[in-house]
């Protein structure tokens, strides 16, 4: 089976945000850039994947100059191969699900997989589009992911639970913390992701048809009341809760 | 301008807290634009979630139970809403930012070449034109965003509108088209959990442990004060990477990310990525040994002492009155 999995760089979570001039986007300024944490889950998987039966794992990522590194990151961790979709466009979902699936339709994949969503735009819904744009079977958030011949099964966290998915190749999942867990490559496996093909296309993302007119910081909490006596401040704290915030009844 | 149209999660008929608040945001949208807001229901008693629907606002109500959609199918539910939708001509679609509503309504919107504006915190209009506000990076930046066309795909994050009841009633009527083909990807079983917990995303209040709990043998407190409460338990992500608590119950960028009524932080110092993910709680409670800790400047309240001291002591407080 030939996966492909689909990444993202974003900035590391540790990452102060400071809005640029144009309060269109962050500044790129001391940030420094990560694969973003769930889709490490889905490359994990897709090792494991292949290990066990086979198969070729082609990293897909949709970015600017500044993803290379990354690239071979995300090859050492578990890939065959990289396919860079090189723009500076910003586009959105859409239009990258759009892009990706071109370039997924043109290989020779059973499975995708990535992260369910990223942490820059906390879009969660990649998985969602490709599939919709591919017409294959799709599981978003999945915990866990089992695959037979060609028959799928995936469970995802719910609300009071978790549910049961039933599905067949080609299918589209997306990974949830759990899945699998991160691979923190060895100095070998970075050397040889180096030796590791990287083909690189140039694409245009168009006209979005859902932007940004403008990014602030969140509101300011007007400064908290502190208070420094230990238990004897409770019953204050309590009453506080009850009659000042009334966010609790009991 | 033309209708909303506002996707239900009920159980067996029964509306969820959740889909009330959407209602309650889509008409006071609806109401700013001088349109009405429809609602739509899948599944298994969907038709019993017409009244409510009424009441919470829907001026039309539709129900579809096939036998196709008794099972949740991404695919399948979002071909029978969108043909719906293409049929109704709908400006704007809603539904909660819950897991199946994070999932489901970028199936609907893809059909219709459009991304989802998910886990949306506010829904403005401005001269005629809707303003989408949403967390980007966790909630460290609060993005205004609109669409350049119709139709509008949003989920409504949970507890960002409080629900409220319009008293109306809605005409209702039964859908039954999009659903040729069959079911790509489908629900075969639910799992319910053994604890019967509530989630953290879609708790009242939260309390949640920390670094500062020392492991996961000292718990039990957070859980009795969170039971006491009515709430869910929530951990950072210290607290889980080290493996003392479930995943499921980590708040923050790489976790879950809340805005409850309140949150009650112990032993947690507010590592940037764990603020972001809580921040736009209505009431912060902090309590931490160290005067200097980060938590502290989101806090409202805030009790620099050891939480063994003061967690104990909430819970006989809370009791006495009980």
């Amino acid at each position: 089976m030939n996966i492909a999995v689909c990444f993202k760089q974003v900035p590391d979570s540790s990452t102060r945000v400071r809005i640029s001039d144009d309060g269109l986007q962050i500044s790129e300024e001391g940030v420094s850039f990560v694969i973003n944490p769930y889709d490490e889950f889905a490359i994990s998987k897709a090792k494991e994947l292949t290990g066990a039966d086979g198969g070729e794992v082609t990293m897909i990522t949709v970015g600017p100059d500044r993803v290379t590194p990354d690239i071979r990151k995300a090859m050492a961790q578990g890939g065959n191969k990289a396919i860079h979709l090189k723009t500076s466009d910003t586009g959105d979902v859409y239009s990258v699900a759009k892009v990706l699936a071109e370039e997924i339709k043109a290989g020779d994949y059973q499975l995708v997989l990535m992260g369910k969503q990223g942490i820059d735009d906390d879009m969660a819904q990649m998985a969602q589009i490709l599939g919709e744009i591919l017409g294959w079977g799709t599981v978003s958030t999945a915990v866990n992911l089992e695959i037979n011949g060609d028959e799928v099964t995936a469970k995802t966290e719910i609300e009071g639970g978790h549910a049961q998915y039933q599905l067949k190749l080609p299918a589209v999942i997306s990974a949830q913390r759990g899945l699998a867990e991160a691979i923190y490559p060895s100095l070998k496996a970075l050397m040889q992701a180096k030796k590791m093909p990287v083909e690189v296309k140039e694409v245009s993302l168009g006209t979005p048809t859902y932007k940004i007119n403008k990014m602030d910081l969140p509101p300011e909490k007007g400064s908290g009341k502190i208070f420094e006596n230990g238990v004897d401040d409770v019953p204050e704290l309590i009453g506080l809760l009850r009659n000042e915030a009334k966010v609790i009844n009991n | 301008m033309k209708n909303i149209l506002v996707i239900l999660e009920h159980l067996n008929g029964e509306l969820k807290k959740q889909s009330k608040e959407a209602l309650t945001a889509a008409k006071k949208t609806a109401d700013s634009l001088n349109v009405e807001v429809n609602a739509v229901a899948l599944g298994q008693g969907a038709a019993k979630a017409g009244d409510d629907a009424g009441k919470f606002g829907a001026s039309a109500f539709y129900s579809i139970e096939d036998a196709k959609v008794k099972n949740y199918s991404p695919d399948l539910w979002a071909a029978a809403v969108a043909s719906l939708i293409k049929k109704e001509d709908h400006s704007i679609i809603l539904a909660s930012a819950t897991s199946m509503g994070k999932d489901l309504l970028p199936h609907i919107s893809a059909k219709f070449e459009k991304p989802t504006a998910q886990d949306v915190l506010k829904i403005d209009v401005d001269s005629g034109k809707v303003q989408i506000t949403r967390p980007m990076f966790a909630g460290k930046v609060w993005a205004v965003t609109e669409f350049t066309s119709d139709p509008q795909f949003i989920t409504l994050r949970p507890n960002a509108v409080p629900a409220e009841e319009f008293g109306g009633s809605a005409a209702q009527q039964a859908f039954s088209e999009g659903l040729d083909g069959d079911a790509k990807s489908i629900v075969t079983e639910i799992l319910e959990s053994a604890s019967q917990k509530i989630d953290v995303s879609e708790a009242d209040i939260i309390v949640s442990g920390g670094r500062g709990m020392g492991g996961p043998e000292n718990w039990p407190i957070i859980e009795e004060l969170a039971d006491l409460l009515g709430a869910a338990n929530g951990a950072s992500r210290a607290a889980v990477d080290a493996g003392w608590r479930p995943h499921a119950e980590q708040v923050g960028q790489t976790g879950k990310t809340v805005s409850p009524q309140l949150y009650i932080a112990c032993g947690i110092s507010g590592a940037i990525q764990h603020l972001a993910g809580m921040s736009s709680s209505k009431y912060i409670v902090a309590i931490n040994k160290d005067p200097d800790a980060p938590i502290f400047k989101v806090a409202d309240y805030g009790i620099v002492a050891d939480l063994f001291d003061i967690v104990p002591k909430m819970i006989e407080e809370l009791k006495k009155s009980n």
